[in-house]
């Protein structure tokens, strides 16, 4: 157990690595090994631009670090902005990739405004959408993901495995829907849109969509 | 043959018309990778050279790349300047 | 001290520079001074479009690389009073501009002219980055076509990135008769996609092909109903409010009879 020498936190800019100040460096290189690995469905097919925070690292660990990081990710950039510990911000306690099992009352992102196309934004817990999200965009979710507005772009919620994760949305519409493993899409053809408020989850190792609550269908 | 479109179009010379003839013209400076500029500087040195044998109105001097029909039908492309002469000078003119 | 705005689109064909083109000669005609810039290098098309091809001596490319000075680049439209181009480079790059010259350059502009207008080439690489570095605003031109609409969603969200909000959107090439049969998109459904404001509609129209071959723009031919559209999005820009045009022709008589036979039902999205 590696413990919480490493913080993983994803943000819109792209991925920061929070590295505790007494940790060593071989605890250090597993613990990015670990959690890369763990949080490869959030950086599947993008560039991520990387800030390491907290104990700075000399020349030779960056270089080592960042070879290590590029054969699971593909890195857009890197900056190094640690300080030598001071009153430094201690990471999050609840900060770590494994399972996100808190989708009954657990860490949500608020996300403003639509997510575009181009746009992905992930994050290891829950995520609450206020907004539309657009054909081309991605919310990428270790939790449940919520949609006040209408889905057309891709959700992913228990990304890092939690098969009871959900994914609602006041108009269900779209791309992609995954939950943990599965993944489903919308059935050809149909192009009426939905008259209410929808929710999908695994029943019973089946994908599938309901209206938010029984007896609302029409 | 009467071509029936342009005996009935009212437009003296049809939009389609003025807008291949202007193309022509655009593409002969695009393909001959010459800038307006490259022009400029060819007008510099034809004002210096010819200015060694006459005066001549820089005002009203004009220099472009043009097309012109030949004989056999073809178009070619051709400098064309127009050059206002104020006065000859005395190197041109016939001595003794 | 004027404005600049960036006229965008991320697809190509949507009608960017027929849009910056008419946008400008209607906001000159309303007595501003108006400078068109296209920032689409190596591929320039502004300049033909406005029907100045054959006047162009310096280019933007000469002018940021200090060649010339700004009125050797600046080319005054002799039809239209306030009215200026400064063209593209045709046989450069777009990484021959970087997006800091730009931002010097719309500096520059800003306090020698009214509006500037910045044709944005397509794409969303070098050439869209110089062209919004220095602009104020954003205007994005879609068609109703779902490759338009999604591209467009993209610069939206690339704008914001670049801190330009609120960008205001021209939908361009509306066809009544097809939006009437279900067949293309109506305004609505494409706001409700992009949620941006409206600026205004551009219908589709066989003079705007006609005004390019001619290198007159469509705002100038009073038969234009594109021309009109332009025309009041110019107003519009100056802070006028003018409502959109009628687009809609009177119901036909097959339309009402198609109605009998419920044969025209729109069909739901």
């Amino acid at each position: 157990m590696t413990g919480n020498s490493v913080v993983f936190k994803g943000t819109r800019k792209g991925l920061s690595i929070y590295i505790d100040h007494t940790a060593d460096w071989a605890s250090i290189k597993s613990a990015v090994l670990e959690k890369v690995v763990k949080g490869r469905p959030f950086f599947e097919g993008v560039f991520v631009n990387l800030t390491f925070t907290g104990k700075p690292l000399n020349e030779a660990e960056q270089q080592e670090i960042v070879a290590l990081l590029e054969e699971h990710i593909q890195i857009g950039s890197a900056e190094f902005l640690g300080k030598p510990e001071e009153a430094a911000e201690a990471p999050h306690p609840a900060d770590h990739f494994e399972s996100f099992t808190g989708i009954e009352e657990g860490m949500t992102r608020f996300i403003r405004g639509t997510v575009r196309n181009g746009q992905r934004i992930f994050y290891e817990g829950n995520i609450v959408v206020i907004g539309d999200v657009n054909p081309g965009g991605e919310v990428i979710a270790g939790g449940n993901i919520l949609v006040l507005g209408t889905l057309r772009g891709i959700a992913h919620a228990g990304a890092t495995g939690n098969k009871d994760a959900v994914v609602a949305a006041y108009c269900l519409q779209p791309t992609q829907l995954r939950i943990a493993g599965m993944i489903t899409r919308a059935p050809e053809g149909e192009n009426q849109r939905p008259q209410y408020p929808e929710i999908s989850y695994i029943k019973q190792d089946n994908l599938i969509i309901e209206p938010y609550l029984p007896g609302k269908a029409k | 043959m009467i071509d029936f479109f342009k005996f009935f179009s009212k437009e003296e010379n049809t939009s389609k018309d003025i807008a291949k003839e202007r193309l022509k013209l655009v593409l002969i400076h695009d393909r001959a990778n010459v800038s307006p500029k490259f022009l400029d500087m060819i007008k510099g040195d034809i004002i210096k050279v010819i200015s060694n044998y006459m005066e001549i109105e820089e005002k009203g001097f004009d220099i472009k790349l043009t097309r012109f029909e030949q004989d056999n039908g073809n178009y070619a492309s051709a400098l064309v300047a127009n050059i206002p002469i104020r006065k000859m000078k005395s190197i041109g003119k016939n001595n003794g | 001290m004027g404005e600049v705005i960036v006229i965008t689109s991320g697809k190509g064909g949507v009608g960017k520079t027929t849009t910056t083109a008419n946008i400008g000669t209607a906001l000159a005609l309303e007595g501003k001074s108006v400078v068109l810039v296209d920032a689409d290098i190596g591929l320039r098309n502004l300049d033909v479009v406005m029907g100045l091809e054959n006047r162009i001596v310096y280019d933007l490319v000469d002018l940021v690389e200090g060649v010339c000075r700004l009125k050797q680049a600046v080319i005054k439209d002799k039809r239209f009073d306030g009215l200026f181009l400064l063209p593209a480079a045709q046989t450069r790059d777009k990484n021959a501009v970087k997006p800091e010259q730009m931002v010097k350059l719309c500096k520059q502009l800003r306090e020698q002219y009214d509006y500037v207008l910045i044709d944005c080439p397509a794409g969303i690489e070098q050439g869209f980055n110089n062209a919004v570095a220095g602009a104020d605003k954003a205007i994005v031109v879609t068609v109703p076509e779902v490759s338009a609409v999604r591209d467009a969603d993209r610069i939206i969200g690339l704008l914001a990135s670049k801190d330009l909000y609120n960008p205001q959107l021209i939908v361009n090439r509306l066809r009544i008769d097809m939006v009437k049969r279900g067949d293309m998109m109506n305004i609505d459904d494409t706001i409700d996609i992009l949620g941006i404001d409206l600026l205004g509609v551009v219908p589709d129209d066989e003079r705007i092909i006609v005004s390019s071959n001619r290198g007159e723009p469509a705002v100038t031919q009073c038969d234009s109903l594109a021309g009109k559209a332009y025309r009041n999005i110019a107003k519009r820009i100056m802070g006028e409010d003018v409502p959109l045009l009628p687009l809609e022709a009177e119901e036909t008589f097959m339309d009402k009879l198609l109605k009998i036979f419920n044969l025209n039902r729109k069909k739901s999205i």
